[in-house]
């Protein structure tokens, strides 16, 4: 099944690396590109970051988390969590030996409890 | 940093501009944050994703500070050739050895000409812009005519094309800058300001004139720089909102 990353491109890595990070509650831009650094070793630059935050929100699978002072905070949507499900149910599927990162899994759940969904 | 983010389009500054400052307060850019910046500008022009980013009302157009630019950096080299020419040794037969003053000339007449005729053009108007290319191209047809018998080895003949590139020009830049006038896009100042500075180029190249005199012709670079900045001015006025 293609992702609903796929399209992006290059972005198409830096999505999946927000969408990872975002998946453990809203966060604003700096701590973002601070928390792919320290999971993934990879530095986003601020054109990198913003474009992809730019093409997520687009897409509808992160917003502005309303009323957040500055800096903004931003969240997964629902789609956006749903997006993320269906990435890690896609690659339990292709690599049943490999161990599941169910720490995510839980993340989802509270923001999607959280009202997401509305 | 401020010139990094004028990169970006307006719409997209207005949106994500005061993220991107708090985010390099808290991590001071870095010289390959610097270049994903530029990377990410020219993205958000190519791929605009934030509604009206790419509304051309909203930008200055990429072509007008182009051509801006371009005449500004041609008047430059214009007087930098000039200044060459006349600082120049003189060579055996008295004539002043023009092998530095003719690339530079060469150039500056190509940008001058390219921007007269381009910001001289009467905006969506589809004769005006084909006219507007002519002088451009005319103007480049008189730059690469300049070092031709240099190139070809044929200086026998290199004084007939100085002459006819030299005061050939001017003519197309006064005419360029009037066309400008009757279209509304260059003030009548700067109009009058480009004709002197092209008789003043004529006077310079002139063979009864005496040295000392001869860099009057600078102030033909002078007008093309004082074109650019105007463009780039009015230009940039334009998209300022009205206050009342």
């Amino acid at each position: 099944m293609r992702s609903a990353l796929d399209s992006l491109g290059r972005f198409a890595r830096p999505a999946q690396q927000v969408i990872n990070v975002l998946a453990a509650g809203p966060r604003t831009p700096a701590r973002i590109r601070r928390e792919v650094g320290a999971r993934c070793g990879d530095d986003l630059g601020p054109g990198t970051l913003f474009g992809t935050i730019a093409r997520l929100e687009r897409r509808g699978l992160v917003e502005v988390v309303p009323a957040s002072e500055a800096p903004r905070t931003y969240r997964l949507t629902a789609l956006g969590a749903e997006t993320l499900e269906a990435q890690l149910a896609s690659l339990a599927r292709t690599a049943p030996t490999a161990a599941p990162t169910t720490s995510l899994a839980p993340s989802i759940g509270s923001t999607r409890r959280q009202g997401l969904t509305a | 940093m401020n010139t990094l983010m004028r990169l970006y389009p307006r719409a997209w500054r207005e949106r994500y501009g005061d993220e991107l400052v708090a985010l390099l307060e808290e991590h001071p850019a870095t010289l390959a944050d610097l270049v994903d910046l530029m990377r990410g500008a020219f993205d958000a022009r190519l791929h605009p994703q934030v509604p009206g980013a790419s509304a051309p009302d909203k930008e200055m157009p990429m072509s007008q500070r182009l051509f801006a630019l371009m005449a500004a950096a041609g008047g430059v080299l214009w007087m930098a050739g000039i200044a060459a020419w006349l600082t120049a040794p003189l060579t055996a037969v008295g004539d002043r050895d023009s092998a530095s003053a003719m690339p530079m000339t060469a150039l500056g007449i190509a940008l001058m000409g390219i921007a007269i005729g381009e910001l001289g053009t009467r905006p969506g108007n589809a004769s005006s812009r084909t006219m507007g290319h002519v002088i451009a191209g005319t103007s480049v047809l008189f730059a690469v005519l300049l070092p031709l018998p240099y190139v070809l080895n044929q200086t026998d003949a290199a004084w007939g094309f100085i002459v006819l590139s030299l005061f050939g020009f001017p003519v197309v830049a006064m005419l360029g800058a009037g066309r400008g006038r009757m279209n509304g896009v260059i003030p009548t100042w700067l109009a009058v300001v480009i004709g002197v500075g092209a008789v003043t180029a004529w006077v310079g190249f002139g063979g009864s004139t005496p040295d000392s005199a001869k860099w009057v012709a600078l102030l033909f670079g002078l007008a093309f720089i004082l074109l650019g900045g105007q463009a780039l001015t009015t230009a940039r006025r334009s998209l300022e909102p009205v206050t009342s």
